[in-house]
């Protein structure tokens, strides 16, 4: 069982996730965000063990500068000067987070078992790139139900950089010959747009003084 | 060899401009919008270049960084950098007169044209990149470079529209990151040794990879480029970005950056069209969905702005159609279309900022009417762009339809063609009836009878008039744009038949 750290890693991957989302303080939601890239680097760290693609280094340093350092800092700076406590969400803490388990749990079960349908390759339908792989999907489901449900600005944002890193991790399972440079494109524009999010949300809360998204409706009709 | 480095001219002098514009723009005019309209104007002047290049000789191959020009690149760019000049010709004065107003200050417009440049370099890049993962991170710089733009006069409705741009937008565009990687990773075992996936490479892996995985693939290109383009049902940031910045973005939303979700599509899900007749007919659902939803919300809006951005919702779905039906003709008319669609959509948006700017800022139909008298050079404008849009012949939207509808035929997708007219004809019903009510009903409110009302400077309607004039030229006389769309339309097919070929 050579790959067990991977998974070990990828579960890490999943769990720091739902945290980031579930948690209502923004504070504790910044830390487990960045436990959850930390983990995300050491998955790939394990990969690049594993294939001995030299590449994958440049990816591990890549995912600490970006999601370990800069977006928690961003994430930091909005939440200390402006708000630290989530808006309300639709749905009760309890509840969300059932719901949300039976969601991902099955979602996984689903992908798990059904992946060679959609594996690009053959090597993916194998371990452990099948549960790698099945993980990235469910951390897609997972920012996607955030994006739904959430009625604050910036735990959007966060679903955004969760979504992300959803596909950073698939780019990596299925594609990790990757150039440098395209390597650098792709996580410049990723932070580039997480900083704009957060940005825009911070002018959006001093401007008009909520970040309530229910409540900015302004524009519809 | 020199010709080589021409899509590489085409990103580099945007850029130069922008840098111009944000190191030496704060302290000196010249440098601000002087560089803005050196910049646009040498873009241009290298895009005819290129597009001439492209339709004597052919595809421009073996540029540095991937970069790649075929028919279709070349007619793109041709467009963008035309439309890009006008925008910036129009903002010149408009930008002033919000200056003027308090609404914005001088070094704010640095920001302003700093950005725009920046933003016509992403786009010169996505039209010109090979490679699928550069494709994705210049749409994804096309959405970055235009969020500050959309809240640029940072009231709320412009955050609250910039927010969700950015938010949905950026969401979509992850999931044709994911399709991407799922067409990278099957072709790699195709191509072995190539570090990268080619875009006139696709049709040769396409009939490689498993059917599951190519119809997953072009389900995430669907919502991530469609999210891009605003298609139904991804399209809710549209109307709030287009209506919430000031006129000059409105019309470069409208105009280019939906197109390069457009552009996008068209190199991606037509290529595989051919190959799976279900995409075809999810295609027409899904735009005709888009007609239909799109023209029905128009009608119902009494906000100028917001009637015009659900236009482009409606209009979006016949080039993506067209586009999806992967013929010939299907093809032709769907880039057709975009073309045309940019012309007068760019010039209603520029109609309506004129209405704006002689009225003080009215853009509510119902406080508008009887401006036709007193801003003549406007209503025309409007009416050429109003009647194009709704296909009236002979103007340039009539052709296009009408190759579209042909090209449904042809594939005896009746019930598309016959969606496709009875929305056309709401169209027009829908544009002419609020052209007449600005221009030549009757006032109803105090502003809008202010006799101080008359037509904008010449810097303002010199940018609309140009965009009137295609519209007539190429309706009158499409052979004018048929090489570029001919070329256009067989570089595409040419990477389909690439996989044809065993």
């Amino acid at each position: 069982m050579h790959f067990s750290p991977i998974l070990t890693f990828a579960l890490g991957v999943l769990i720091m996730g739902v945290f980031a989302a579930e948690v209502r303080n923004l504070v504790v939601s910044t830390w487990a965000y960045l436990v959850h890239s930390l983990f995300l680097a050491c998955t790939i760290g394990a990969f690049a063990v594993l294939t001995g693609h030299g590449q994958l280094y440049y990816w591990v340093l890549a995912t600490v500068i970006t999601k370990v350092v800069f977006i928690p800092l961003m994430l930091r700076w909005y939440v200390v000067r402006h708000h630290a406590t989530e808006v309300r969400p639709a749905l009760g803490f309890r509840l969300s987070l059932t719901i949300l388990s039976l969601v991902l749990i099955g979602f996984f079960k689903l992908v798990h078992t059904y992946l060679d349908f959609v594996a690009p390759t053959e090597a993916a339908t194998l371990e452990p790139y099948r549960s790698s792989l099945a993980v990235a999907l469910t951390v897609f489901v997972l920012a996607l139900y955030i994006l739904v449900t959430r009625r604050d600005a910036i735990k959007n944002v966060i679903g955004v950089c969760l979504l992300e890193n959803g596909a950073h991790l698939s780019l990596v399972i299925l594609a990790p010959m990757l150039p440098e440079t395209v390597l650098l494109g792709i996580t410049s524009s990723i932070v580039l747009s997480a900083g704009m999010l957060i940005y825009i949300t911070a002018r959006v809360y001093d401007v008009i003084g909520t970040v309530d998204t229910s409540k900015l409706s302004r524009l519809r009709g | 060899m020199a010709e080589s480095f021409l899509p590489l001219a085409l990103i580099g002098v945007p850029v130069v401009a922008s840098l111009i514009i944000f190191t030496l723009g704060i302290k000196w005019r010249l440098c601000r919008e002087g560089a803005a309209i050196g910049g646009a104007a040498l873009t241009a002047y290298l895009a005819v270049l290129l597009a001439r290049r492209v339709v004597t000789v052919g595809p421009l191959q073996d540029c540095p960084l991937d970069l790649y020009a075929d028919g279709l690149s070349a007619l793109v760019v041709l467009l963008v950098s035309i439309v890009m000049l006008i925008i910036v010709g129009y903002s010149l004065r408009y930008m002033q007169y919000q200056v003027e107003q308090g609404l914005t200050t001088s070094h704010r417009l640095v920001l302003y044209y700093g950005l725009l440049m920046l933003f016509a370099a992403v786009m010169m890049w996505a039209c010109l990149t090979n490679n699928m993962i550069w494709l994705y991170v210049a749409l994804e710089g096309t959405t970055l470079a235009t969020a500050l733009l959309v809240c640029f006069n940072w009231n709320n409705e412009g955050l609250e529209a910039s927010y969700k741009y950015v938010l949905i937008v950026v969401t979509g565009l992850c999931f044709a990151l994911f399709g991407t990687v799922l067409l990278y990773s099957a072709a790699g075992q195709y191509s072995p040794g190539r570090p990268a996936l080619l875009l006139t490479e696709l049709g040769r892996i396409i009939p490689l990879i498993p059917r599951s995985v190519s119809l997953l693939a072009v389900a995430f290109f669907i919502v991530g480029f469609g999210t891009k383009a605003g298609l139904i049902p991804f399209h809710a940031w549209l109307p709030d970005a287009h209506s919430e910045a000031p006129a000059p973005i409105s019309a470069l939303l409208s105009g280019l950056v939906i197109k390069v979700g457009a552009y996008a599509l068209a190199r991606t899900v037509t290529i595989f069209a051919p190959h799976y007749d279900a995409v075809i007919v999810f295609v027409a659902i899904i735009a005709s969905a888009s007609m239909i939803i799109g023209i029905l919300m128009a009608w119902a809006q009494d906000d100028l702005k917001r009637l015009l951005a659900f236009h482009s919702v409606s209009q979006i779905g016949y080039i993506i159609e067209g586009l999806g039906f992967g013929t010939y003709l299907g093809v032709y008319g769907g880039l057709f279309h975009l073309v045309n669609h940019t012309l007068f959509k760019t010039l209603l948006f520029l109609s309506v900022g004129a209405v704006m700017y002689a009225t003080g800022g009215l853009r509510r139909i119902s406080q508008l009417g009887g401006l036709g008298r007193r801003m003549p050079i406007t209503a025309f404008c409007f009416f050429i762009g109003a009647i194009a849009m709704g296909g009236l012949p002979p103007l340039n939207g009539f052709w296009s339809k009408l190759t579209l509808f042909m090209a449904g035929g042809e594939l005896h997708l009746w019930w598309a063609v016959a969606i496709g007219m009875v929305v056309s004809i709401l169209t027009l019903t829908c544009m002419v009836h609020t052209a007449y009510k600005v221009f030549w009903g009757h006032p109803t409110t105090e502003p809008a009878t202010n006799p101080g009302i008359r037509e904008v400077p010449i810097s303002i309607w010199l940018g609309m008039a140009v965009l009137a004039v295609l519209c007539i030229a190429i309706g009158v006389y499409p052979q004018l744009i048929h090489p570029l769309l001919h070329r256009g339309t067989e570089s595409i097919l040419a990477v389909y038949r690439a996989g044809a070929i065993p």
